[in-house]
């Protein structure tokens, strides 16, 4: 039955993602949305103040972000301006807008540059393990065709990936990856957000396109786990949010 | 072993190389062509929990291997663009496994297949969205959003939570249109209650839905949306706290809010003799319509804007702060209520306040006078006051579209007080080294005051298409009236001489009305220029009549006019305000200018006197400048100018005549030209987030050009005070602040310093003088708290104030110190304790020569009772020592004054709180009301 469905499901997405070549190398636009009035609600009678905002900003948040590829190696970081002006600016700012992750897959390894508040950490560490678990569902996003596949981080916030194997390199957002292919969009239902590619251009990267800052504390992703664990403990319900959006 | 790992292209972990491994081998090849395809992938997936155990990339001839970590059943799924995925379950038992060859068909050959499916799929659905009405399918009480769909025609759930929507399986489930609800469609369906729900919908595609959650959605999704209702939010919750004490003191309360969606009714009432005199801010949010109105900032932040608390009401932490006894019955309700998705919304309050009021001081002012020589008048008073009051107020607001919103707001009040009030005054000459009398005075004021007013404020905004262009017109209509009826006594006792007796009846009232307009616009002119430009007219028509008639000896009636003291004033008021300002926004960077001019006519008419109209027109000038640098999200530094010239008022240039007071008088001076002021502000702030330091700073200097000032001249014991324009006038302050934490020790640790200085050219008896009011404050506070189990804080502090005046060597020097340390405690058994001392210093000066030092003890402790805590029982002491004081000291050029009064003393108390809330099963429980300490 499940395998019939997925050919089926396969068919039906085949008229528009037809490409007949894996893509190798290339530039992709994620499109972050925050779904603001969601997070606020779950704070329940912290957010008093918020019902008298609500109406003046967007249930959404956009902030877009590139992603540049090549089979060996991809860099995550800050892309265009949302247009529209988006005003609301939540934890000052929005948090991981400033982000860049160089992501090294033939060795496995990671480094980002995360901007936490007012500190600048440079994260060292090996790529990110992840049991994904595959599901049934199948889309199409920027015309590639992407299985559904869904993970854990922090032992029980869920990440749902949507990838696609036609792009060789097993990246995605932030430090997301290891799954046969580019992770297209990205779900946290935790954090009521959403990495959605909107756009992936077939361009070969430049060398320079890899450079990493070199500004910031050095740290290991468990460092940096300790260091925000002790900054936010007297956050309340904003602590465990917080804490994730660091770990990205 | 390691050479096959640099074979493969992705990232397969590498602790494989560590444990034992099984190898698949095998190759992919086209079926139709007969090549092999190079870079398919292999990905396999174990059977039991469908995780990914490793995956590869097939090399440039076909083939593949891969390593897996376990024996067992997995799926093997291989797939190439355009062609169709290969999917085989293979059992791994063995060390290698050889696969051979593996076909791969391009999906061109399925195409038929897929016309067919398609017309099948055709068949079964009609329309695009089939929606269901949840209440109209009859479920048990308590039951599942599964249990709602079970019984939904077309839609089957297995026992495995598996839902099914005209045949095809369910992918999404959204609430609400979100579709990342929860991390698990099951957490949906089997943990939301089926009476949460208003509708089902099942949409098979749905293009609009990008939309909707921002998620585009691909294909073909069965989707279901469940629309909650707006009512799930329905129930009741309040307070109960009634409190009785020692000497007579009491404090009841009651409140309730009762809701259903967004529709809120809730009434409040206090009785009580203590310092409660009103809703807190925090229960004003929950019982009233709050007074806060939250904006979002041009930058992005938030802001909120209080409307200056109303006294009458117990002001914005529901406490009386004024002077003396209070005792007080008051009461409130509160309607709101929005429809048609929130574009309208209507809230509306009615409160009402009974307030008596008790006041004895003691009153010393000090004036310096030249050759080191000062008066000082003493002045002992008893207040009674009795004042009933009603308010209504009401809120319309409508969301036309997106971009355009229209507010009304109107609001009307009355309020009726009697007061009586008694003062005995001393007035003494203190020359060095010595005193002389001058005189005493008996003052006797009684009145009988009722007042009125109505407002109204229609508010039109839009927003245009262009970013940054929006238009806003406001239309503000005031009306005031007041009138008062009451009999003045008054007796001087000069040294040498007779005394003077005045005793009159007064009449006073005033009426005003006035409607303003404005219309501001803003213009992109690029996309880092704004310019604004704003345009208004306000006329202010107003009457003020004062008549004073003497007692007539012979009929014992107040019936002869007194002219002196009497008048009928009429005001015309026609004020034009025009202005510009250009802002820049650059990254980091906000930089504007511009200004506003305003031209105020004003007409004076005594009506009394035939002759006596005037007219006066000021040019008025307020040039502006900010400049703002966002140094990072928590870091900041702005600098502000601000211009504006202040016009006299009527009472400087032609004061109405009034004897209430007769040994002060004011003269009027038409010759008055208008102050100039250039003031200049800067603030740095600094927050760390992750360490929690945080620097703030920030000053300001006020420069006063023509600045209106008094210049004072006693003849026979009468002050009589002119103002005229004097230059070189400043008043500057400024502070700074350090916060930090050892954590070590887990210690909050604050420092604070804050400086005023005043530079203020007057006149004294004919002599020019200049007046230096400085004070320096020095404080610092320790903080400890653990949630839910102490709270300690200690806050010293100590103020020097210099004044100075160079028409005399006498100056009045004096320390003041305060500490203030609080904690609280919560012991096993929901018990807690707290307490709070206030030890307060105050030095003497030879004036002000009494003692004010005060240790100010508060302390109670409390046991809660019930689930969630929501009985307590409270024992509280206010003042314990009994030493507590009303007090102000304050010096404002050559004159310091210094009050003390009664207030409320040491008194024991106990009181019952009782918060309850009520919500119907499943729905949210909105915040309760009062405290709750959770366990």
């Amino acid at each position: 039955m499940k395998k019939i469905f997925l050919v089926i499901a396969t068919i039906m997405c085949a008229h528009i993602g037809a490409r007949a070549q894996y893509t190798t190398t290339g530039k992709i636009e994620y499109e972050r949305k925050v779904n603001i009035y969601a997070q606020m609600e779950e704070m329940g009678d912290e957010n008093e103040w918020f019902e008298r905002i609500k109406s003046q900003i967007p249930k959404f948040q956009s902030t877009f972000f590139d992603m540049v590829f090549d089979t060996a190696r991809s860099i995550y970081k800050p892309g265009r301006e949302a247009p529209g002006g988006n005003t609301f600016k939540m934890f000052g700012g929005g948090p991981a807008t400033e982000n860049i992750v160089l992501t090294d897959f033939v060795a496995g390894k990671v480094k980002a540059q995360k901007t936490i508040y007012e500190q600048k950490f440079i994260v060292e560490d090996s790529a990110r393990k992840i049991d994904w678990v595959v599901k049934d569902e199948i889309r199409t996003i920027a015309d590639f065709k992407c299985h559904k596949a869904v993970g854990r981080i922090c032992d029980s916030v869920y990440v749902v990936a949507f990838y696609t194997e036609d792009i060789v390199a097993s990246g995605g957002p932030e430090m997301f990856g290891g799954l046969p292919g580019m992770i297209l969009e990205l779900a946290i239902p935790r954090l009521h957000t959403t990495w959605t590619a909107d756009k992936v251009e077939l361009i070969p990267p430049k060398e320079t396109d890899f450079t990493m800052p070199e500004k910031g504390k050095k740290v290991n992703e468990k460092e940096l786990y300790e260091t925000v664990k002790s900054s936010f403990k007297d956050w309340g319900k904003m602590a465990p949010r917080n804490i994730w959006w660091t770990v990205l | 072993m390691k050479y096959l790992f640099c074979t493969l292209l992705l990232l397969c972990s590498l602790h494989y190389s560590y444990a034992q491994t099984y190898t698949v081998k095998g190759s992919v090849t086209d079926t139709m062509n007969s090549t092999k395809l190079q870079s398919a992938s292999v990905v396999f997936i174990r059977t039991t929990d469908s995780v990914i155990s490793t995956f590869t990339r097939t090399r440039r001839d076909g083939t593949f291997e891969a390593h897996l970590p376990a024996k067992g059943k997995y799926i093997m799924r291989i797939t190439f663009p355009s062609f169709v995925d290969y999917i085989e379950v293979v059992s791994i038992n063995k060390d290698v496994t050889v696969m051979g060859d593996m076909p791969m068909v391009s999906k061109e050959h399925l195409l038929k297949e897929y016309v067919l499916t398609q017309q099948i799929a055709a068949i079964k659905i009609k329309g695009d969205t089939t929606e269901y009405m949840a209440d109209s399918f009859k479920v048990k009480e308590n039951a599942t959003v599964e249990d709602l769909l079970k019984r939904l025609p077309g839609i089957q759930v297995d026992k495995n939570g598996q839902i099914t929507a005209q045949g095809e399986t369910v992918q999404k489930i959204l609430v609400d249109g979100e579709e990342f609800f929860s991390d698990d469609p099951k957490v949906v369906t089997q943990g939301l209650q089926a009476n949460a729900v208003q509708k089902v919908q099942v949409y098979d595609k749905k293009s609009d839905q990008t939309e909707f959650t921002g998620i585009d959605d691909g294909q073909k999704t069965k989707t279901i949306n469940l629309e909650l209702k707006e009512d799930k939010k329905k129930g009741y919750f309040g307070k109960l706290d009634a409190g009785g004490g020692t000497d007579g003191y009491y404090q009841e309360q009651g409140m309730l809010n009762a809701f259903k969606g967004k529709r809120q009714i809730s009434a409040f009432g206090i009785v009580s003799n203590t310092d409660k005199i009103g809703l807190g801010w925090q229960d004003k949010d929950k019982y009233s319509s709050g007074n806060g109105t939250t904006e979002i900032s041009d930058d992005g932040g938030i802001m909120t804007t209080w409307t200056g608390g109303d006294q009458d009401f117990g002001g914005w932490d529901g406490r009386y702060n004024g002077q003396g006894l209070p005792q007080t019955w008051t009461g409130g309700i509160h309607f709101a209520d929005k429809w048609n998705e929130d574009k309208d919304h209507v809230s509306g309050n009615y409160r009402y306040a009974l307030q008596n009021v008790q006041i004895d001081g003691d009153n010393i002012v000090e004036n310096l006078r030249p050759n080191d020589t000062s008066t000082v008048n003493r002045t002992t008073s008893h207040q009674f006051s009795k004042g009933d009051r009603h308010a209504i107020d009401a809120m319309y607001e409508w969301k036309i579209d997106s971009n355009t919103t229209l507010k009304l707001t109107a609001n009307g009040g009355l309020k009726h007080t009697n007061a009586s009030q008694l003062f005995n005054t001393i007035s003494i000459l203190q020359v060095p080294d010595a005193t002389d009398t001058l005189y005493t005075n008996t003052r006797n004021i009684v009145s009988d005051t009722r007042s009125g007013y109505i407002n109204a404020d229609l508010l039109l905004r839009k927003k245009f298409a262009k970013k940054g262009r929006t238009l806003s017109f406001d239309v503000k209509e005031n009306y005031k009236k007041s009138g008062s009826d009451g009999t003045f006594n008054s007796t001087i006792y000069p040294e040498l001489g007779s005394p003077i007796v005045t005793d009159q009846h007064k009449a006073d009232s005033s009426n005003s009305l006035a409607f303003s307009t404005k219309l501001t616009y803003t213009e992109p002119l690029s996309k880092v220029t704004f310019l604004e430009l704003n345009y208004g007219v306000t006329v202010n028509n107003s009457t003020s009549q004062n008549y004073s008639f003497d007692r007539d000896n012979t009929t014992n009636t107040y019936s002869k006019l007194d002219t002196t003291y009497s008048s009928n004033y009429k005001y015309n008021i026609l004020s034009n305000l025009g202005g510009a300002n250009l802002r820049f926004v650059y990254k980091k960077l906000n930089f504007s200018f511009g200004g506003d001019v305003s031209n105020a006519q004003y007409e004076q008419k005594n009506l009394f006197s035939t002759d006596s109209s005037r007219t006066y027109s000021y040019l008025n000038f307020f040039p502006k400048a900010t400049f703002k640098y966002k140094i990072s999200n928590q870091s900041s530094f702005s600098i502000n100018y601000n211009g504006s010239t202040q016009q006299p008022t009527i009472t400087q240039i032609q004061p109405l005549r009034q004897n209430t007071d007769p040994t002060n008088i004011t003269q009027g001076n038409t010759n008055l030209k208008q102050e100039f002021i250039n003031s200049i502000d800067v603030h740095y702030n600094d927050y760390k987030v992750l360490t929690n330091r945080y620097l703030w700073m920030g000053g300001n200097i006020s420069f006063i050009n023509n600045a209106i000032r008094t210049s004072q001249k006693t003849i026979l014991n009468v002050d009589t005070t002119k103002y005229v324009n004097v230059n070189g006038n400043y008043t500057s302050w400024g502070y700074a602040g350090y916060g930090f934490k050892l954590t070590k020790i887990d210690i909050e640790v604050g420092v604070h310093a804050n400086l005023n200085a005043d530079h203020i050219n007057n006149y004294v008896n004919g002599m020019a003088n200049t007046s230096n009011n400085d004070s320096y404050t020095f404080g610092f506070d320790l903080n400890r708290n653990k949630d839910k189990k102490y709270e300690f804080r200690f806050e010293p502090s100590v103020t020097y104030n210099n004044n100075t005046a160079t028409i005399s060597t006498f100056s009045t020097r004096y320390w003041t110190n305060d500490n203030e340390f609080s904690g609280s405690v919560q012991l096993p058994g929901k018990f807690e304790i707290s307490s709070t001392v206030d030890v307060i210093f105050r030095q003497k000066t030879i004036v002000f020569d009494n003692n004010t030092n005060v240790i100010k003890w508060n302390a109670y402790v409390s046991k809660k009772f019930l689930k969630n805590s929501q009985l307590e029982l409270r024992a509280s002491v206010f003042d314990i020592l009994n030493q507590n004081i009303g007090y102000s000291r304050n010096a404002q050029g050559t004159m310091i004054t210094q009050s003390d009064y009664n207030t409320i003393r040491r008194y024991g108390m106990i009181n019952v709180i009782w918060n309850f809330t009520h919500t119907p099963a499943g729905a949210a429980a909105p915040p309760a009301g009062g405290i709750i300490i959770h366990n």
